[in-house]
């Protein structure tokens, strides 16, 4: 959304925001490196109180997206404005300071509660680092509460929990600042399926309650689709289209949006045979394609040029810029999809005849 | 509440970390004994003056007319010299408590200088990374690849040729050079365990949680990495303690660490070499004492490995749901 100015009520935007990763070979000796690109050029905005929900397959670049915003790691170039403020180069008290504003509920729970402290310890650990006045006691008891963990969970540990109930710890714990914005890294693909719908319930019901600001992150568009207002489809570090999550679910206009919603199985009325299966793998981030990142597995771009081994010439070239697209929707494409496309057949040629 | 996750399904009672750790730690017969001896070796050695007044012999008593015949050699265990006297005729007995001191002395102190500077360095290696971790590391392969008993001894000799000591007197032979001597030698080992578990610590998610909570890079260094490392490190200290107390002997068994006017197993056995094959109880007391000792702290070692891991099963009768 480059070209709409931010509102007011924007609490979150990024500007071409860009993370590369060197690789190294060899400790001291060797100056050749390879550049992972992780996050290539990301522009979005979120609006205070809304979910955005970010889908991508692994290496999309998702995560990484995430986490410089909760500025766990140092963006390559571009900027992070957080209500409206520029917060990519900000250290010190100033980052501690955001640190109380924006949280992160990670998508391990077992991983992310440090297994020699207890529940309690732990939801009450932002309160002991930020020096929180007033009864820290009382308050874990609330958000143990809040969460749904009866108070004798506070003095047990982690490995007592089961997964679900470590998520609420995690939840608790990211609560426990009182944010404005929190950041959920696959808060529930650890989960089993009857727990995740209690889980995306509860931070459903704690988002109202306190007008809290969500950012997900997940590769199952299905859990995306449920708590989102808008999505970001993300595809070797760019996003490929964004818009409200109910009309990007009707009628995706990127291919790979298109495949990504044929694959979820929650899709009303999808049958097996209807499901675009694209070919081979998501390619290194250390040598994206040119031109297009997806052009070598697109079935669109083969329908273009009618040819199951080879992209036109303008996907193969030229990277498609995030344009805008009819009711507010975002696609970088060149021959977005259209409602005659007929991908299944095109995917399945590509797969079949491999080139 | 996840209902239908913990629904018909009665966990164990949980129990408290230290509770499920002294089960599992007491579980091995074996490491109980090790306990047993090893508390009433640390009471012997504490009360050494004590037994000594209660036996009427001190450590370093001559009772030559009582205890050498007539050719000068030393006479065997008796009913009041319990393990015989030595070649001066002095009562092994009272000597082998009073080494004692000296073993765990050396072995305890030793190790404890040993394991704050290897926990210091590794932690700060594993944690800070890049250069300081290559820095440190490398100089830790080298203190490992030094030849350590030809180094000790090197150091030994040339700090022991004075009374003075060397590097102006920090040094004086005795007991600190062979603590000291030890503990340099020694801490590259726990450097490199610590340092190891350290670097996989950093990258988990609650490292990264106490980040983004907002916690300084020091205090999730105390206080999120170290308690996951007290593992290892309580292990490893049990098996180091070992390896110094038989180091103390080593030395002192060439005549480079305590010197003979204070009773320890290696001067014992280095004195016992030379009177071994009339004299037989000089060398096997006070080595049954080292390989009892060095056995002991090897199986407590083992015992604390065995219940700090918590894939190790609980020998306890497990509950289950019925």
């Amino acid at each position: 959304m480059s070209q709409t100015p931010p509102t007011t009520d924007e609490i979150l935007r990024l500007d071409h925001l860009t993370k590369h990763f060197p690789v190294g070979r060899g400790l001291l000796f060797s100056r050749q490196r390879d550049i992972v690109h992780a996050v290539e050029d990301v522009t979005l905005g979120v609006t205070k109180g809304t979910t955005l929900g970010i889908v991508g397959e692994s290496g999309s670049g998702k995560t990484t997206t995430a986490r410089m915003i909760t500025r766990l790691i140092e963006p390559t170039s571009g900027t992070i404005a957080f209500d409206g403020l520029d917060i990519s180069n900000i250290d010190g008290a100033r980052l501690r300071a955001l640190r109380r504003r924006i949280q992160i509920v990670f998508q391990d729970p077992s991983g992310s509660l440090n297994p020699r402290r207890t529940a309690g310890q732990i939801v009450a650990q932002p309160l002991r680092v930020h020096d929180i006045p007033g009864d820290h006691s009382q308050r874990v008891a609330e958000l143990m509460a809040r969460v749904g963990l009866s108070p004798e969970h506070i003095t047990r540990y982690p490995h007592e929990f089961s997964g679900g109930q470590r998520q609420r710890i995690g939840i608790a714990r990211a609560l426990a600042l009182d944010p404005e914005l929190i950041i959920l890294d696959e808060p529930v693909s650890a989960l089993d399926v009857s727990v995740q719908a209690h889980i995306l319930n509860l931070l459903d019901d704690l988002q109202r309650e306190r007008h809290l600001t969500y950012v997900v992150i997940s590769h199952d568009l299905g859990v995306i689709r449920h708590i989102s207002d808008q999505i970001a489809v993300m595809y070797l570090g760019r996003i490929v289209e964004m818009g409200a999550a109910s009309g990007l679910v009707d009628h995706p206009m990127h291919p790979y949006s298109a495949a990504l919603v044929s694959a979820t199985p929650s899709h009303p009325g999808r049958r097996q045979s209807q499901r675009i299966v694209l070919g081979g793998e998501i390619p290194s981030p250390i040598t994206p394609p040119s031109g297009c990142a997806f052009h070598p597995r697109c079935p669109k771009a083969r329908l273009i040029s009618g040819d199951h081994h080879a992209a036109p010439e303008t996907c193969r070239l030229h990277t498609p810029p995030l344009t805008p697209a009819s009711d507010g929707r975002m696609v970088a494409c060149w021959y977005p999809v259209e409602a005659d496309d007929n991908l299944i057949d095109a995917a399945h040629a590509m797969t079949a005849n491999p080139g | 509440m996840d209902q239908v996750a913990t629904l018909g399904v009665t966990r164990p009672r949980a129990r408290s970390p230290r509770a499920s750790f002294w089960a599992k730690f007491t579980a091995q017969p074996a490491t109980v004994i090790a306990l047993v001896f090893l508390a009433v070796l640390i009471l012997a050695a504490i009360a050494a003056p004590l037994i000594a007044s209660l036996v009427g012999h001190g450590p370093n008593d001559l009772y030559r007319t009582q205890m050498l015949d007539g050719f000068g050699l030393p006479r065997g265990p008796n009913g009041s010299f319990w393990f015989g006297a030595d070649s001066a005729g002095r009562d092994v007995f009272i000597r082998v408590i009073y080494g004692a001191r000296v073993s765990l002395v050396v072995g305890v102190v030793a190790t404890g200088i040993a394991v704050v500077i290897g926990v210091t360095l590794g932690l700060i290696a594993g944690y800070r990374g890049g250069i300081v971790d290559t820095l440190l590391s490398r100089f830790a392969d080298v203190m490992l690849a030094m030849p350590l008993l030809l180094f000790a001894i090197g150091i030994s000799t040339a700090c022991s040729t004075t009374s003075a000591g060397c590097l102006r007197g920090t040094l004086t032979p005795g007991l600190n050079l062979v603590i000291v001597i030890i503990a340099v030698f020694t801490w590259p080992a726990m450097f490199r365990i610590v340092r190891a578990t350290t670097l996989s610590l950093r990258e988990t998610d609650f490292v990264e949680a106490s980040r983004a909570i907002g916690q300084t890079e020091f205090s999730i260094m105390r206080s999120e990495v170290l308690p996951n490392l007290i593992s290892p490190i309580v292990v490893y200290s049990a098996l180091l303690v070992p390896q110094s107390i038989l180091f103390e002997a080593y030395l002192t068994f060439l005549g480079l660490g305590i010197p003979d006017s204070t009773p320890s197993w290696g001067g014992m056995l280095d004195q016992a070499s030379q009177l071994f094959s009339v004299a037989w109880w000089l060398m096997v007391f006070p080595g049954l004492f080292l390989l009892a000792t060095v056995l002991a702290f090897n199986l407590i070692g083992d015992g604390l490995r065995d219940a700090l891991d918590p894939k190790t099963p609980r020998r306890t009768t497990r509950k289950r749901a019925a």
